[in-house]
């Protein structure tokens, strides 16, 4: 029972260990979404001359538009729907600021002011990307192995 | 009930209420709703230019105490009715309108960006005019009546706001669906999104929507083999696409801006007659009577008359 009990705490630290750091994994992901439906946000305003509802719902294979086209639906605008959804996609407030930053300037100028926008957001965004990449590598290691640390330390105390 | 303006108030979130509000006479008379930075909301229609009240009534009077429309409120709306996104309208903006997704069109007014001689983009807009589409069934019924010989082409003259699109409408749907003749084929050339707009111009009528003139006139020989080309608010720059699409074996009924007493007078006007792409021209009154015709002309007579003044 005492063997049964030590395991199962060092297990639940390491498992919550595990969580922390696929937190970290998930901006990741989140930002890399971003930059692939910036992307996509290019070329359908240079080429397919859509306005900010149409690529919404026509971007609906991501996450973030997915969860926007549902406020769209409720009768938010392109705008408030997209910032509606930013504040449910992204964790970090660094990322968040990023993303509204973008919103603040989407729309308002002509099809080269908005693809200049897009580029500069681009850049910012590798900033916070290269950051969640540091972020995985250094501190994604060290919550396993602190989370297991933890469960071993209560174990030894318990004991 | 004046459906179109209330669906034109729709567009205006803070003053929806209100214009919705107004007598039905008064809706009937709206030509276009302006909106001007630091001025109140004003309608200019047949009763002349009224302003909106802060209680929805109007007045003629320019008064201290009507609300005024603030430059952030004017900058938000025309974000708004943009759809959030200037860039898919930038080259509408830049030819001083826009063209919303329900068929309306907006004038736009700022200051022109240049690059050369060429107009960039507008900024700072200082006023929005949204116009009031109609339809009136039955206002070209008596070109039909008349005899005038569509076939032949026919240009619509008239000042701005006397009904010219209305009547190119009416005359589209009653070509389209047979009302006279038989059912013809159209092709609507509707580069400002308002001929065709959200009304029906019948099962004939093909409606290239947003083409510059030069691209919709072979469009619509090369791929759609109509009878007719109807096409809105001639140009001097749609002088050579008009040239282009003359004697191909299609009809040409156009409208311009010009008045019946110096018609002659205006260069274009000359020039459009000059191209042999029309027979008769259709003078339409003032904007007192939105799409009534006052006289209907050969191009015959109006230079017999032309010649009998200049004696």
């Amino acid at each position: 029972m005492k063997y049964l009990g030590t395991i199962l705490l060092i297990v639940s630290g390491f498992l919550a260990g595990l969580l922390k750091s696929r937190a970290f994994c998930e901006r990741e992901r989140a930002l890399l979404e971003l930059r692939r439906l910036l992307q996509r946000f290019k070329t359908e305003i240079e080429f397919a001359s859509k306005d900010l509802g149409e690529l919404i719902l026509s971007s609906r294979d991501f996450p973030l538009c997915e969860l926007a086209s549902g406020f769209l639906k409720e009768g938010e605008s392109p705008k408030s729907a997209l910032t509606k959804a930013g504040k449910k996609s992204f964790q970090t407030q660094e990322d968040l600021k990023l993303f509204l930053g973008f919103l603040q300037d989407l729309g308002v100028s002509g099809t080269k002011g908005q693809l200049e926008h897009i580029d500069l957001t681009l850049g910012l965004l590798e900033g916070n990307l290269s950051k969640a990449r540091e972020d995985i590598e250094k501190k994604s290691r060290l919550c396993l192995v602190l989370g297991s640390f933890c469960g071993v330390l209560t174990c030894l105390v318990l004991l | 009930m004046e459906r179109e303006f209330d669906r034109v108030a729709s567009l205006l979130p803070g003053y929806e209420a209100r214009l919705r509000a107004l007598p039905e006479e008064v809706k009937r008379s709206t030509f276009d709703i302006r909106l001007k930075e630091g001025q109140p909301l004003c309608l200019c229609g047949s009763m002349g230019m009224l302003f909106l009240r802060k209680d929805g009534s109007v007045t003629k009077k320019q008064q201290d105490d009507l609300p005024l429309c603030g430059k952030k409120e004017l900058r938000e709306l025309f974000f708004e009715i943009c759809g959030q996104s200037v860039f898919r309208h930038e080259d509408e903006i830049r030819s001083g309108f826009l063209s919303l997704r329900s068929g309306y069109r907006v004038g736009v007014c700022g200051t022109a960006v240049r690059e050369g001689e060429r107009v960039k983009t507008v900024k700072d807009i200082s006023s929005l005019v949204f116009r009031i589409p109609r339809e009136r069934r039955g206002c070209a019924d008596r070109l039909f009546l008349q005899g005038v010989p569509m076939e032949q082409g026919v240009l619509i003259a008239g000042p701005p706001s006397s009904g010219k699109t209305t009547l190119l409408r009416d005359l589209s749907l009653a070509l389209s669906e047979g009302r006279f003749l038989s059912p013809c084929r159209l092709a609507v050339l509707d580069e400002r999104g308002e001929l065709g707009g959200d009304f029906d111009l019948g099962p004939g009528a093909d409606i290239l929507r947003g083409y510059p003139k030069q691209a919709a006139f072979e469009t619509a020989l090369r791929m759609l083999s109509p009878q007719y080309l109807v096409c809105d608010e001639l140009t001097t720059q749609d002088l050579e696409a008009l040239r282009s699409a003359i004697f191909a074996g299609v009809a040409v009924i156009a409208a311009v801006h010009a008045r019946r007493e110096d018609f002659l007078q205006r260069p274009l006007c000359r020039q459009l007659l000059e191209t042999g792409a029309f027979s008769s021209v259709v003078f339409l009154k003032d904007r007192s009577a939105p799409g009534s015709v006052c006289g209907v002309k050969s191009i015959e007579e109006l230079f017999k008359e032309e010649r009998r003044l200049l004696a």
